[in-house]
């Protein structure tokens, strides 16, 4: 029979490698790879020792330990989940302010590229030069 | 006044010859505004018919096209902007001699109240909304609306670019931003389509009304 330590040190470093493996290759960006390691490196050194745990439950007051942990869980969780959607909201006025101004910029370019070669008005004539 | 009226596109073109026609024959400046509509083709007769067009690639909602319509506007110098449906609800004769004289007048914001429009239901809606809000103008629903150009230059900034109703949320931060507002009575016609395109389904109300209570209540408490 093997330490349970074992296998929460085994999932503990696979998350860790998954995240590190991310920005390395550029899909998570290294600002925001900053909470994601913290994370990554609380979950490794919760589960080689278990029992920090134990140790802030009877520091605040929790008389059931595990319980603790997922309380800790969730709050990250819920603030990594808020960020998210914040940053969502961000990036579509963004985009909403950006697809404003090209589709305006476009129509003005437009403008002024008939203004140099004014449409030929009798469309159907064969083209001076052809 | 240099006007330049701005009509909102998105999938109803079929609608849209007649009213661009119509509005022609009173106003010499006229932009349409294509919101994302999935079938672009329609493009093609605006160009031959000499009407000029922004184009959006995807959706971004009534409201922005309106703002982009605004960017457009300050950029091409106009003195303001007028706004009407795509629908042919808004008859160009009512425009013409119902919101420019306001604008005239120096009014920021004029919107064309229709008395009669709404069941029951929808007005009381109106008016709870309404009345919660504190706002001053009666039908904020109407798409017939007159801007100064100092309206424009204030109704593009980054809180407005937040909202995707043009109704409610406009009226209520214009009002705070120390906008003119009037209201004028004009008639309206039937809509060429059967169907609202803010309200397409009874989802779309409750969206519409979740979002607007809730910008209401966190900006009045």
């Amino acid at each position: 029979m093997i330490s349970y330590k074992i296998t929460t040190t085994i999932l503990g470093v696979i998350i860790f490698l998954i995240i590190f493996s991310l920005v390395r290759r550029g899909r998570l960006q290294e600002k925001y790879a900053l909470t994601w390691f913290a994370i990554g490196i609380l979950v490794v050194l919760l589960s080689i020792f278990p029992g920090i745990i134990d140790k802030i439950a009877q520091l605040t007051g929790v008389t059931y330990p595990p319980a603790l942990l997922f309380v800790i869980a969730v709050g990250v969780l819920l603030i990594q989940n808020l960020y998210l959607f914040i940053f969502a909201s961000q990036n579509e006025v963004r985009i909403k302010d950006l697809m404003q101004q090209v589709a305006v910029l476009n129509k003005l370019m437009e403008e002024i590229r008939t203004l140099g070669h004014p449409k030929q008005e009798a469309e159907g004539e064969d083209p001076p030069d052809a | 006044m240099n006007l330049l009226v701005i009509v909102p596109v998105y999938n109803e073109w079929p609608h849209l010859m007649p009213v661009l026609t119509g509005l022609r024959k009173r106003f010499s400046h006229i932009l349409v505004v294509d919101d994302g509509s999935t079938d672009k083709s329609f493009l093609s007769h605006l160009d031959s018919d000499g009407f000029p067009y922004l184009s959006f690639p995807f959706n971004l909602g009534h409201w922005n096209a309106i703002q982009a319509g605004f960017r457009y506007g300050l950029a091409k110098g106009f003195d303001g902007v007028i706004t009407v449906d795509g629908d042919g609800q808004h008859l160009p004769e009512e425009t013409a001699d119902k919101i420019v004289p306001s604008l005239e007048a120096g009014y920021d914001v004029v919107i064309g109240r229709d008395n009669d429009r709404g069941n029951v239901t929808k007005k009381a809606c109106w008016w709870i909304l309404n009345h919660l809000a504190g706002l001053k103008i009666r039908d904020f629903t109407s798409g017939l609306r007159g801007y100064s150009r100092s309206a424009m230059e204030t109704l593009i900034r980054e809180p407005f670019l937040n909202l995707d109703y043009q109704d409610l949320g406009v009226l209520f931060m214009a009002q705070k931003e120390g906008l003119h507002m009037t209201e004028v009575s004009v008639q309206m016609a039937e809509r060429a389509g059967e169907k609202s395109k803010v309200f397409p389904s009874i989802q779309s109300v409750f969206r519409y009304l979740f979002v607007t209570l809730t910008f209401i209540l966190v900006r009045r408490l």
